[in-house]
This record gives C-alpha cells, structure tokens and sequence, in this order.
C-alpha cells in the first residue's frame, strides 16, 4: 500500500520512528511520487516557465503577507502605512517593489507560457482543460492588477482606478459591477476594503484554486514535447527539470530584485480627488487604455466590450480553433490571430508611451506630480502623518496655495511679508533688525510704522527672549525675559500695550497702534491675525481704515477647520513657502 | 482499506432504494446549509446595489469665497471644493471632495444666475477637467474630451478627432449667500449620455 516500503540496513530507533511516521502518512512517498515524475522527451528550460509561475504566486503570497503586517486597509490608514512601510520597516521596500514588479513579471512570464504552449501544440487534445483554465488564470492575474493599485491610495492607484472602473462601468451592465466593486459610487471607504477583500482573499483563492486544478491536468498528461523534436529518453521531474525551474526562478528574483533597486515602486502624494492629475494605467493596461483614444462614440463598445470579449473568446476557443493533430507543427489558424493580438498589444502600448514620452503639457503634469510627491515627503519629515491619516502640513500648505494666501505671499508683485520660518526666533529676531525690510512691511502699508530695534549684545537676546515668551516659547532664562520685559515696557509701550498688563486690564488700551502682543506667534495669536490682520488689536490700529482693508483680506470665508490647519502650518515655519 | 476496519456486509438489494432517497436528501440538505451559509455574505457582498449614497440628498453646500474674486470676462477658473464629507462610518472634515469649474458671467449674481459652474469630473470616464487657456477650452487629459467654456460639448477635439465624451460638462447648482458663492456638489455617472446624479 505504502509507496516507500521498509527500508533494510537502516537500523536504529530515528529510522524506526521515521518508518512508523510514512506507515502512518505516506507523505514521503506521495512526495517522492510527485517528483518522480516522468519527463517526457528530458527536461527543458522551456518547461520551466509553468514552474517560474507557481514560483511567483509564491512570492506574491509571501511578499503579500509580510506587506499585510504594516497595510491598514482603511483611508485613513492606507497611503500612511505603506509610506512606513516603504521609509521605516526593515526591508519594507524590498518587499513592496518584489511584490509590484512581481505582478508584472507574472505577465510577461505568461505571455511567455502561453506562446511555448502553443508553438509546442499543449493546447491540443488531451490538454484543451489545462489550456482553458490557464486563459481563466490570464484573468484572475489582471483581476489582481485592477483591485492592487488602488490600494495604494496615492495619486496614481486612485486616479488610474477611477479610469479602469470608468471604462468598466461603461460597458454594458458594467455599472452593476463597478457599484458592487466600488460599494457604491465613491471612490473612499467601502471601495477600498472591498478592493482589499477582494485582493486579497478573494482573488487568491481563486487563483489558487485554478492553479491546482491547472498543475493537476498538466500532470496528468506531463509536458508536450516540441513538435518534430527528435526522440529523446525521458526524465524525472527531479532533479533534472527542477534544477532548471529553480535557475530560471533564480533569474527571475534577480531581475525583480534589480528593479527593486534601480527603478523602485514609489509612492505618490496621497489621493486627492480635487487635484487635475493625470491618470494613466500601468502598462499592461495601456494597450486598452490606447484603444479608447481611437474608438469613442459607439465605437467605445468595441474597445471596452467587442474587442476584449473577442480576444478571450478566442483564447478560450483555442483548442477548437486549431484543427491540427497533437504531433504536428503550429496551426496558422490560431498562431496568426495570436500573433496579431500580441502585435496590437505592442503596438498600442508602445504608441501610448510614445505619446506620453513627446508631450509636454503631460511631461509638465508629472513633473508637478512629482514635486507634490516630494512636498509631501518633506512636509512628513516635519510634521508627520495624524491618526486620521492627513498631513497636517501639507494641507495647510495646499490651503496656503488655494485660498489665494500664496498669490501675495509666494511673490514680490504685491508687496508683503514673506512667511519662510514664520513663527522662529531667526525671523523674530531678523524682523526687529529690519522691520521695513522687502521680507516683511516693506512697500506695504506698514512700511514704516515701526523702527527697528537699535538694543544689541545681550539687551537685544534679552527682548527677544521676552517677545519668545508671550507666545510661550520659553527660550531664555527668567532673568534675561525680565530683562527683556523692562526693555519692552521702557521702549515699546508708546505703540504697544505691554502684555504684562493685560491680565489685569489695567492701561490696557485697544486702539494702540501697534498689535497686541499677548500670545505672540502662538497658536490663538496667529489665529486672530490671519482670520482679520486689519484688526485694530492686529495691524490695523496703525492704519486708517482704508489701508487696513487693503492690508489683507480677512478671509471670512475660511473655516476654523482651515484657518487652524493654516495656523498650525505657518506656526511650523511655513515649510514650502516660496519666500 | 485500512485494516482497523471490519469489511462491512454486502449492501441487500432491497436497500438501492433507501440509498437513493438518502441521497437526494443528502443533496438538498447541502444546497439548504449552503444557502444559508451564503445568504449573509451574499447580502454584504449586493447590498450596495439597493443602498443609496452616503452624502446628503440634496448634495453637499461648499462656499468658495466672495463673489467679488470672481471677476466678468476673466477666463474660467479650476476651484478646489473642501466639506466635510461623509463616507461609510466616517466623516472627514474638510476633505477636498473634488472640483469646480467657475467663470463668472454676469455683474448680477443670484441663484443660478451670473456665473458658469461646472464639475470637474469628466463625463466619460471620471478623469479631472482643467481649463486650457492655449485652446480656451475645457480639457479632459486622459481621452481628450474637450468642452466650450459654457460646458458644452464639441463634436471634434483637439487634433480632430472625435469628442469621446457622451454629454457635456455637469452644471453645479450654486447660490449667493452673503455676496459669497456657494457651490453645491453632486456626483453624476460616467459615461452615460442622460445625466444620473449618484451621490454627493
């Protein structure tokens, strides 16, 4: 019954244990059984490639799962764990770019098996079920492409869906589809754990269930020599054609490796679904992507529905199609529609880029999509990622550049402040050496309206050292901010209140010229001055009412959601701002 | 066979019938169990097909600003839409939910009147509309749809080639409150000729 029977000569109680063990299992001799198959014609390198793909899923399997470790499928969570992953775990880039280009090598390669199958006629009777569920698996594999990019939830994965599931719901029925991909019609928390379910439960299952059963038919009538191959002895699986598989695996890491290193994956700036960027999908979708540019109107059927359809139609009839017998050479019936099809492919795709590659206005788009990248990195660098997944910085930056801030701010065309290190000593103390200098009243309607401080040596440490600590930066010792304080009240009170008053309200006046200085560069005080700087207790005691309301707008229209991210922006030095 | 086990006698004629019974019942009782397995999960995996969107009915108010910073005969303008969006079992505050195409084309404003308001969702496949001053034309980048500055469709698009676009741009409700302009934001399917509003 058992395969292995007892063996002689061995002797000793770990042999004993080891017999006991395969009386019971039989695990080594079904192991043995399945390596000892035979190889028909000796083994081959082209045989390998069936090999090289379960050696993919593996990886795919692997690298998936250790990616699962960091991945948090939410949208708050998603963009931020896969950028730890990528800048903080041990290895995590590694993992991740083994894992993208994976996918892409996993088309290539089967590209490649299925062209080997059909030069050596493996398609043809007995093998038609093997055929066919490898055409099904060619699906699952591009299932996995559409449902891992968006998992991503940067720039490219979020628009490059929002293009594959608008192409998929304009096909026929396709919006039921896509609404039960999506979880409805919105590109946020449904869709991605519904992406995720699907990636990576979902597909997997179904990838390895198909696999088994393609593995378990190939088996069953062993690799199909090629046609007109002299007649060779055959081999065992083992080891002769598994050394082959596992140097072409060999190879093939390598290769995923290299581009791991030399090209890497990246990650964009996070989704953002108010930004003009432009989508494209990644290359093995270009060639469809492509088409749409030639057929639209009711002619876009043909790309989404008729052409596709047809190419799985005919891929799934294959077998049928080819009227050859096993033995004989390629059949022109299927070889030339084939080979027409990888033609177009190419075709489309290289135009694609080629189109890309010579234009400008796109070239200009990705070059900004990258400084948004790197925006984003810096503005992580300096102020992190919150727990609701945002980056405090680079949107109050992005609200710096929306709401008009940096029309006048970034530039010298209307004269104001420049806030590059807004809210640190080094601009304090710059600003009171030259108050009317271009980077601060300079032309504008302060110019001016304050002199600059003439104390120096450790007087001038010391006011500073005062002016820091009304916003509650305690920098210098309580001597020095005392020191500081009686300078203030001695030379500054003839415009400004001095803050030490004001708890108790006592001489405090509000329409003193110069701002109130109570919280300086503190949250509320900064706060107070962006909401209305014409105010009387902000700039506007030192200016009549005409000029207050020139000074700058007072943007009522902000929220306080806003004006607080714009705060805590400017108050982190405004990073990102051009001056 | 294992040799625990006793060979069992030979199965009497009379019992063929017996067998098939059981095992028709056999067969129904997997399909009920299966069923009621599925049933759940099925329910999860349809139930947006009779769910509604998440976002107000009504769509979603966003104030973009005093009218004065929108000035007649200037070009039209991409404006960036910020609320506080709902989705699923959260809600972000000030989330930018998508964008607008504005251009002001009357001194008298009001409700629905004196400006051009446009989503910036292409109608075809969902990519982002941006204004091309170069062609002074609403753009799609990914496919080429191209659109007049009312929002109207062109039938030929840049480089003459067919409009891919099934309709024109998406028209914006807005309002004036304030001598503010306020936007309000609804999502419409792609790629469809008539226009179906989806969510907000």
């Amino acid at each position: 019954m058992t395969a292995a029977g007892p063996r002689r000569g061995g002797g000793g109680a770990a042999r004993r244990v080891l017999d006991g063990f395969e009386a019971r299992t039989g695990l080594f001799g079904g192991v043995k059984t399945l390596l000892s198959t035979e190889v028909a014609g000796g083994a081959r390198f082209a045989y390998a490639l069936g090999g090289v793909l379960v050696f993919l899923f593996v990886i795919e399997a692997i690298t998936g799962v250790a990616m699962a470790a960091v991945y948090t499928p939410s949208v708050a969570g998603a963009w931020g764990s896969l950028h730890y992953l990528e800048h903080q775990v041990v290895l995590g880039s590694l993992v991740r770019g083994i894992h993208y280009f994976a996918s892409s090598a996993f088309i290539v390669v089967v590209v490649l098996h299925m062209t080997q199958a059909l030069l050596y006629g493996a398609h043809r009777r007995p093998r038609e079920a093997t055929w066919i569920v490898g055409v099904v698996l060619l699906l699952a594999l591009l299932g996995f492409g559409i449902t891992g990019r968006f998992l991503r939830m940067d720039q490219h994965g979020y628009w490059d869906t929002r293009v594959a599931t608008g192409v998929m719901g304009s096909a026929p029925g396709g919006d039921i589809l896509k609404t039960l991909m999506l979880g409805g019609q919105r590109y946020g928390s449904e869709a991605l754990t519904r992406f995720y379910a699907l990636h990576v439960f979902v597909l997997p299952g179904v990838f390895g269930l198909l696999t088994a059963l393609h593995l378990a038919f190939a088996r069953r009538h062993g690799p199909k020599p090629r046609p007109g191959a002299k007649p060779a002895p055959s081999q065992p699986w083992w080891p002769y054609q598994t050394l082959r598989t596992v140097v072409l695996s060999g190879v093939v890491l390598a290769t995923l490796i290299a581009l791991t290193l030399l090209v890497g994956v990246g990650l964009e700036a996070p989704a953002d679904p108010a930004s003009a960027y432009e989508a494209r999908p990644d290359w093995y979708f270009r060639f469809l992507f492509q088409l749409l540019h030639y057929l639209d109107g009711p002619l876009a059927l043909l790309g989404t529905v008729v052409l596709p359809g047809l190419a799985v139609v005919f891929l799934i009839a294959t077998p049928f199609i080819d009227r050859r017998a096993p033995g004989e050479g390629p059949s022109k019936r299927t070889l030339i529609p084939y080979a027409l099809m990888l033609v177009g492919v190419a075709t489309l795709t290289i135009v694609s880029f080629a189109d890309d590659a010579g234009n400008e206005r796109f070239q200009k788009a990705m070059a900004e999509a990258d400084e948004a990248t790197a925006t984003a990195e810096q503005m992580i660098a300096l102020g992190g990622i919150d727990a609701s997944g945002r980056i405090p910085l680079f949107e109050g930056l992005e609200l710096y550049r929306d709401k008009g801030c940096a029309g006048c701010h970034d530039g010298t065309k209307t004269p104001s402040p420049g806030l590059a290190g807004y809210g640190t000593r080094q601009r304090l103390e710059a600003f009171l050496a030259h108050p009317n200098g271009e980077a601060f009243f300079g032309k504008t309607p302060l110019d001016g309206k304050m002199d600059a401080v003439e104390a120096e040596g450790d007087a001038r440490i010391a006011l500073v050292d005062y002016l820091r600590s009304l916003g509650g930066h305690a920098e210098g010792s309580a001597a020095s901010v005392e020191r500081g304080a009686a300078a203030f009240v001695e030379d500054c009170t003839d415009c400004h209140n001095a803050p030490a008053l004001v708890a108790g309200m006592k001489d405090y006046a509000v329409d003193a010229a110069g701002p109130d200085l109570a919280g300086l560069y503190g949250f509320e005080w900064t706060r107070a001055v962006v909401r209305n700087a014409g105010h009387v207790t902000a700039y506007g005691g030192s200016l009549d009412k005409d000029e207050a309301k020139k000074a700058m707008p007072s943007y009522e229209e902000l929220s306080d959601e806003e004006l607080s991210r714009i705060v805590t922006w400017l108050l982190a030095g405004a990073p990102g701002a051009k001056r | 066979m294992a040799d625990d086990v006793p060979s069992p006698p030979p199965e009497a004629p009379a019992d063929a019938g017996r067998r098939r019974l059981l095992a028709r019942a056999a067969i129904g009782g997997c399909a009920c169990v299966g069923a009621a397995t599925l049933l759940g999960p099925a329910g999860v995996a349809l139930g947006p097909l009779f769910q509604g969107d998440d976002g107000p009915k009504d769509g979603l108010p966003v104030a973009l600003g005093p009218v004065s910073a929108f000035k007649v005969g200037a070009p039209p303008v991409r404006v960036v839409l910020r609320a506080d969006e709902r989705d699923a079992w959260s809600t972000r505050k000030n989330a930018p939910i998508g964008s607008a195409l504005v251009q002001r084309t009357a001194e008298n404003v009001g409700r629905n009147v004196g400006f051009t308001v446009l989503s910036g969702v292409c109608p075809h496949l969902g990519c982002a509309v941006d204004y091309r001053d170069d062609l002074s034309r609403f753009h799609c980048p990914c496919h080429g749809s191209s659109f007049e500055t009312s929002g109207a469709r062109v039938e030929t698009t840049e480089g003459g080639k067919p409009n891919p676009s099934p309709r024109d741009l998406d028209p914006l409700d807005y309002d004036v409150v304030n001598d503010r302009l306020v936007v309000t934001w609804v999502r419409y399917a792609t790629a469809t000729a008539e226009r179906k509003k989806v969510g907000a």
